[in-house]
């Protein structure tokens, strides 16, 4: 049940928009640029920041006009033959307190006060200094398209536009963060999304009081609440072709200004593992790699427990030749089965974050350092047996086969968790971890969807198979859409 | 997360108070045996070798098993073993060893009248599949069945089976 929440304070600057307010207000801002405007015998003050305006176009479309166009009179007729077009600046607007002043500034609008009134007008000359898009860097496909967000919100709107040329396509746009002031954009497309979605992203938005809104992190973690769980409750993707889908299949979305991803709401476990590659290829080939995908999410979690488990407790399970050569490979390494599992998975996540915090290139040798010339010596020298070895290697080459890094990321601590119920119980720990981590996934909820809703009939039925895409007509019911049909 | 924690915890209480119904021994500290000889010796002891040189004697079936597993440098683990041979009257102890649970019920049973080196019958009969297996034999038993043990014969030429 959602609690009741009181409207958070905004970032709130008081007070009426008069030179010497805003000159306090940037004092120690080096990057804040002043200039005088002398229209005959009214000095209108322009300001911007250097670095977020484009100079050339400030003094093109701004000074330019205010200089040559504007006719001789009042300030009050010079602030209307502003605002009535002189100026070239596409963007213009009115600019009536402070607060609005400085929020246009810090967004790369160029503010012109009109002293006498005490009031102004902004012109959008935002600088084109920004990382255009580029190709998806982790969730990459064959044959799908290469686009991919990137850190400048206005960018992501438009790459998407392009994908979703409706004009029912809404943007709603907001501010966050105390300090950090970041722009957000609410994303659903109108008669088709479940309104009710919309307001509960809208609220939880609104409900979110903090100084800073810069991180991945911040977003899944302030956008669902309180979450005890290393599942992702939201879903990120860097495509804007996964991001438009999941709009047309009736959930909300979420873009961040600064983030290079969009976030998906509600999200479920089959959400996660569905791939871009799976609209890319026929339904035959995707059904199969997505029975593949669950088998490896199935070999990823439970491999090393189960190993563990048959080399601790239940020998008699094995076959006799795997047991002996097992039992053969094990006479000279020092370390219980339990050690030498556990040791491996966390060298292959220390190998992996080794490999995040270098450079490509030298991330690409520490893993094969690391993967290949470590793990061979180590056996070589009988620290670690071979089968150990593998079992780690191939829950861990399993876990890459999941779509989403936050989830692969999640499964990852819940296979140490397994490794550990095993190491003190067997198959009985395996079993008991398993109804835990259970007990766990249909605890979740996204955004009042259940996390395991894709296994239950009851609530939509399975999605876990790819459907024909001719036969498949109707949108995931579970999410309520209000247009449900999606084709004839 | 309080159930996850909760049903953790049971898990760790039950291995704790030693409730399972299975114990724990490293796969590196098990010695396998592949084949066991039973006999009787001449004082109506019985006599279990095993290959790797391993060899006990006690009063009967169980107390030998028992003085193996003691004389064993690590956790002796029957499960592995594939072939047992019973030499001469020892065949007598087969409705003890197949009711035992400490043999894979797939073990092969074999007969041979004179004693073998179970590291010679196990080089021999790595290759051959024998026709009967201790599940089958207590299957037998139970049903009131008789049957005939593969018999192995050792020559100085070398040793061979026959139904």
């Amino acid at each position: 049940m959602e609690q009741a929440y009181t409207p958070p304070e905004k970032p709130s600057i008081p007070g009426p928009f008069t030179d010497s307010a805003i000159r306090r207000i940037f004092q120690f801002s080096g990057d804040f640029i002043i200039r005088e405007l002398q229209i005959g015998e009214i000095r209108l003050y322009a300001y911007f920041l250097d670095g977020l305006t484009s100079g050339g176009d400030i003094a093109r479309l701004v000074f330019q006009p205010f200089t040559d166009n504007l006719p001789q009179g009042t300030e009050e007729e010079l602030y209307q033959a502003a605002l009535g077009g002189y100026i070239y600046a596409a963007n213009t607007s009115e600019v009536m307190d402070l607060e609005t002043a400085c929020m246009k500034l810090v967004n790369g609008f160029c503010v012109v006060l009109f002293p006498g009134l005490e009031k102004g007008l902004s012109f959008e000359t935002r600088t084109g200094e920004k990382r255009g898009p580029s190709e998806t860097e982790v969730e990459k496909t064959a044959k799908g398209p290469k686009d991919a967000f990137t850190e400048t919100m206005r960018t992501n709107t438009s790459l998407l536009r392009r994908h979703l040329r409706t004009p029912e396509l809404c943007l709603e746009q907001g501010v966050i963060g105390r300090k950090s002031l970041t722009n957000y954009t609410v994303v659903w497309i109108e008669g088709l999304t479940n309104p009710d979605l919309v307001e509960r992203v809208r609220r939880r938005m609104a409900a979110i009081d903090v100084d800073g809104f810069l991180t991945p992190a911040s977003v899944e973690e302030y956008l669902t609440g309180s979450r005890a769980t290393a599942f992702p409750l939201v879903q990120s993707t860097e495509r804007t072709d996964k991001f438009s889908q999941g709009l047309l299949d009736g959930r909300v979305g979420l873009l961040v200004d600064g983030l290079p991803l969009g976030y998906l709401l509600p999200v479920d476990l089959a959400a996660m593992m569905t791939s871009p590659e799976d609209k890319t290829v026929d339904y035959i080939s995707a059904s199969f790699l997505k029975i593949l995908r669950y088998g490896a999410l199935l070999v990823s979690l439970f491999l090393p427990a189960l190993y563990i488990a048959m080399a601790e407790y239940h020998q008699e399970m094995l076959p006799t030749g795997m047991l002996l050569s097992m039992i053969e490979s094990k006479q000279s390494v020092p370390f219980p089965t339990v050690v030498e599992v556990l040791g491996l998975l966390l060298a292959f996540e220390l190998l992996q974050q080794a490999g995040l915090q270098l450079p490509q290139s030298v991330g690409q040798t520490v893993s094969i350092i690391g993967g290949l010339v470590v793990g061979s010596a180590a056996v070589e020298a009988k620290i670690i047996s071979p089968a150990a070895l593998i079992v780690v290697s191939v829950a861990g080459v399993c876990g890459y086969t999941l779509s989403g890094q936050d989830f692969s990321g999640a499964v990852r601590i819940w296979r140490f968790g397994l490794s550990l119920c095993a190491s003190v119980a067997g198959l009985f720990g395996i079993v008991a971890g398993f109804l835990a981590l259970l007990i766990h996934l249909a605890g979740l909820e996204s955004m009042g969807r259940s996390y395991l809703a894709p296994f239950s009939r009851l609530s939509g039925g399975s999605r876990l198979l790819r459907r024909r895409l001719v036969t498949d007509k109707y949108r995931d019911p579970s999410l309520a859409p209000e247009d449900k049909r999606k084709q004839r | 997360m309080k159930s996850v924690a909760v049903v953790l915890l049971l898990v760790i209480g039950a291995s704790l108070l030693g409730v399972l119904p299975f114990e724990r021994h490293d796969v590196s500290e098990l010695q396998p045996a592949q084949t066991l000889v039973v006999e009787y010796l001449q004082e109506d002891q019985v006599r279990l070798s095993s290959d790797g040189g391993l060899t006990a004697t006690g009063p009967d079936w169980t107390a030998a098993v028992e003085q193996l597993r003691r004389n064993a440098q690590g956790y002796l683990f029957l499960n592995t073993a594939e072939r047992v041979i019973f030499v001469g009257r020892a065949v007598t102890l087969l409705p003890q060893v197949a009711a035992d649970e400490i043999l894979r019920p797939a073990a092969q049973v074999y007969a041979v009248d004179q004693a073998i080196s179970p590291d010679g019958a196990t080089a021999y009969l790595k290759t051959r599949d024998g026709k009967l297996t201790l599940g089958q034999i207590r299957t037998k038993i139970l049903e009131g069945e008789t049957f005939t043990l593969p018999q192995i014969y050792s020559t100085k030429e070398g040793i061979y089976t026959r139904t």
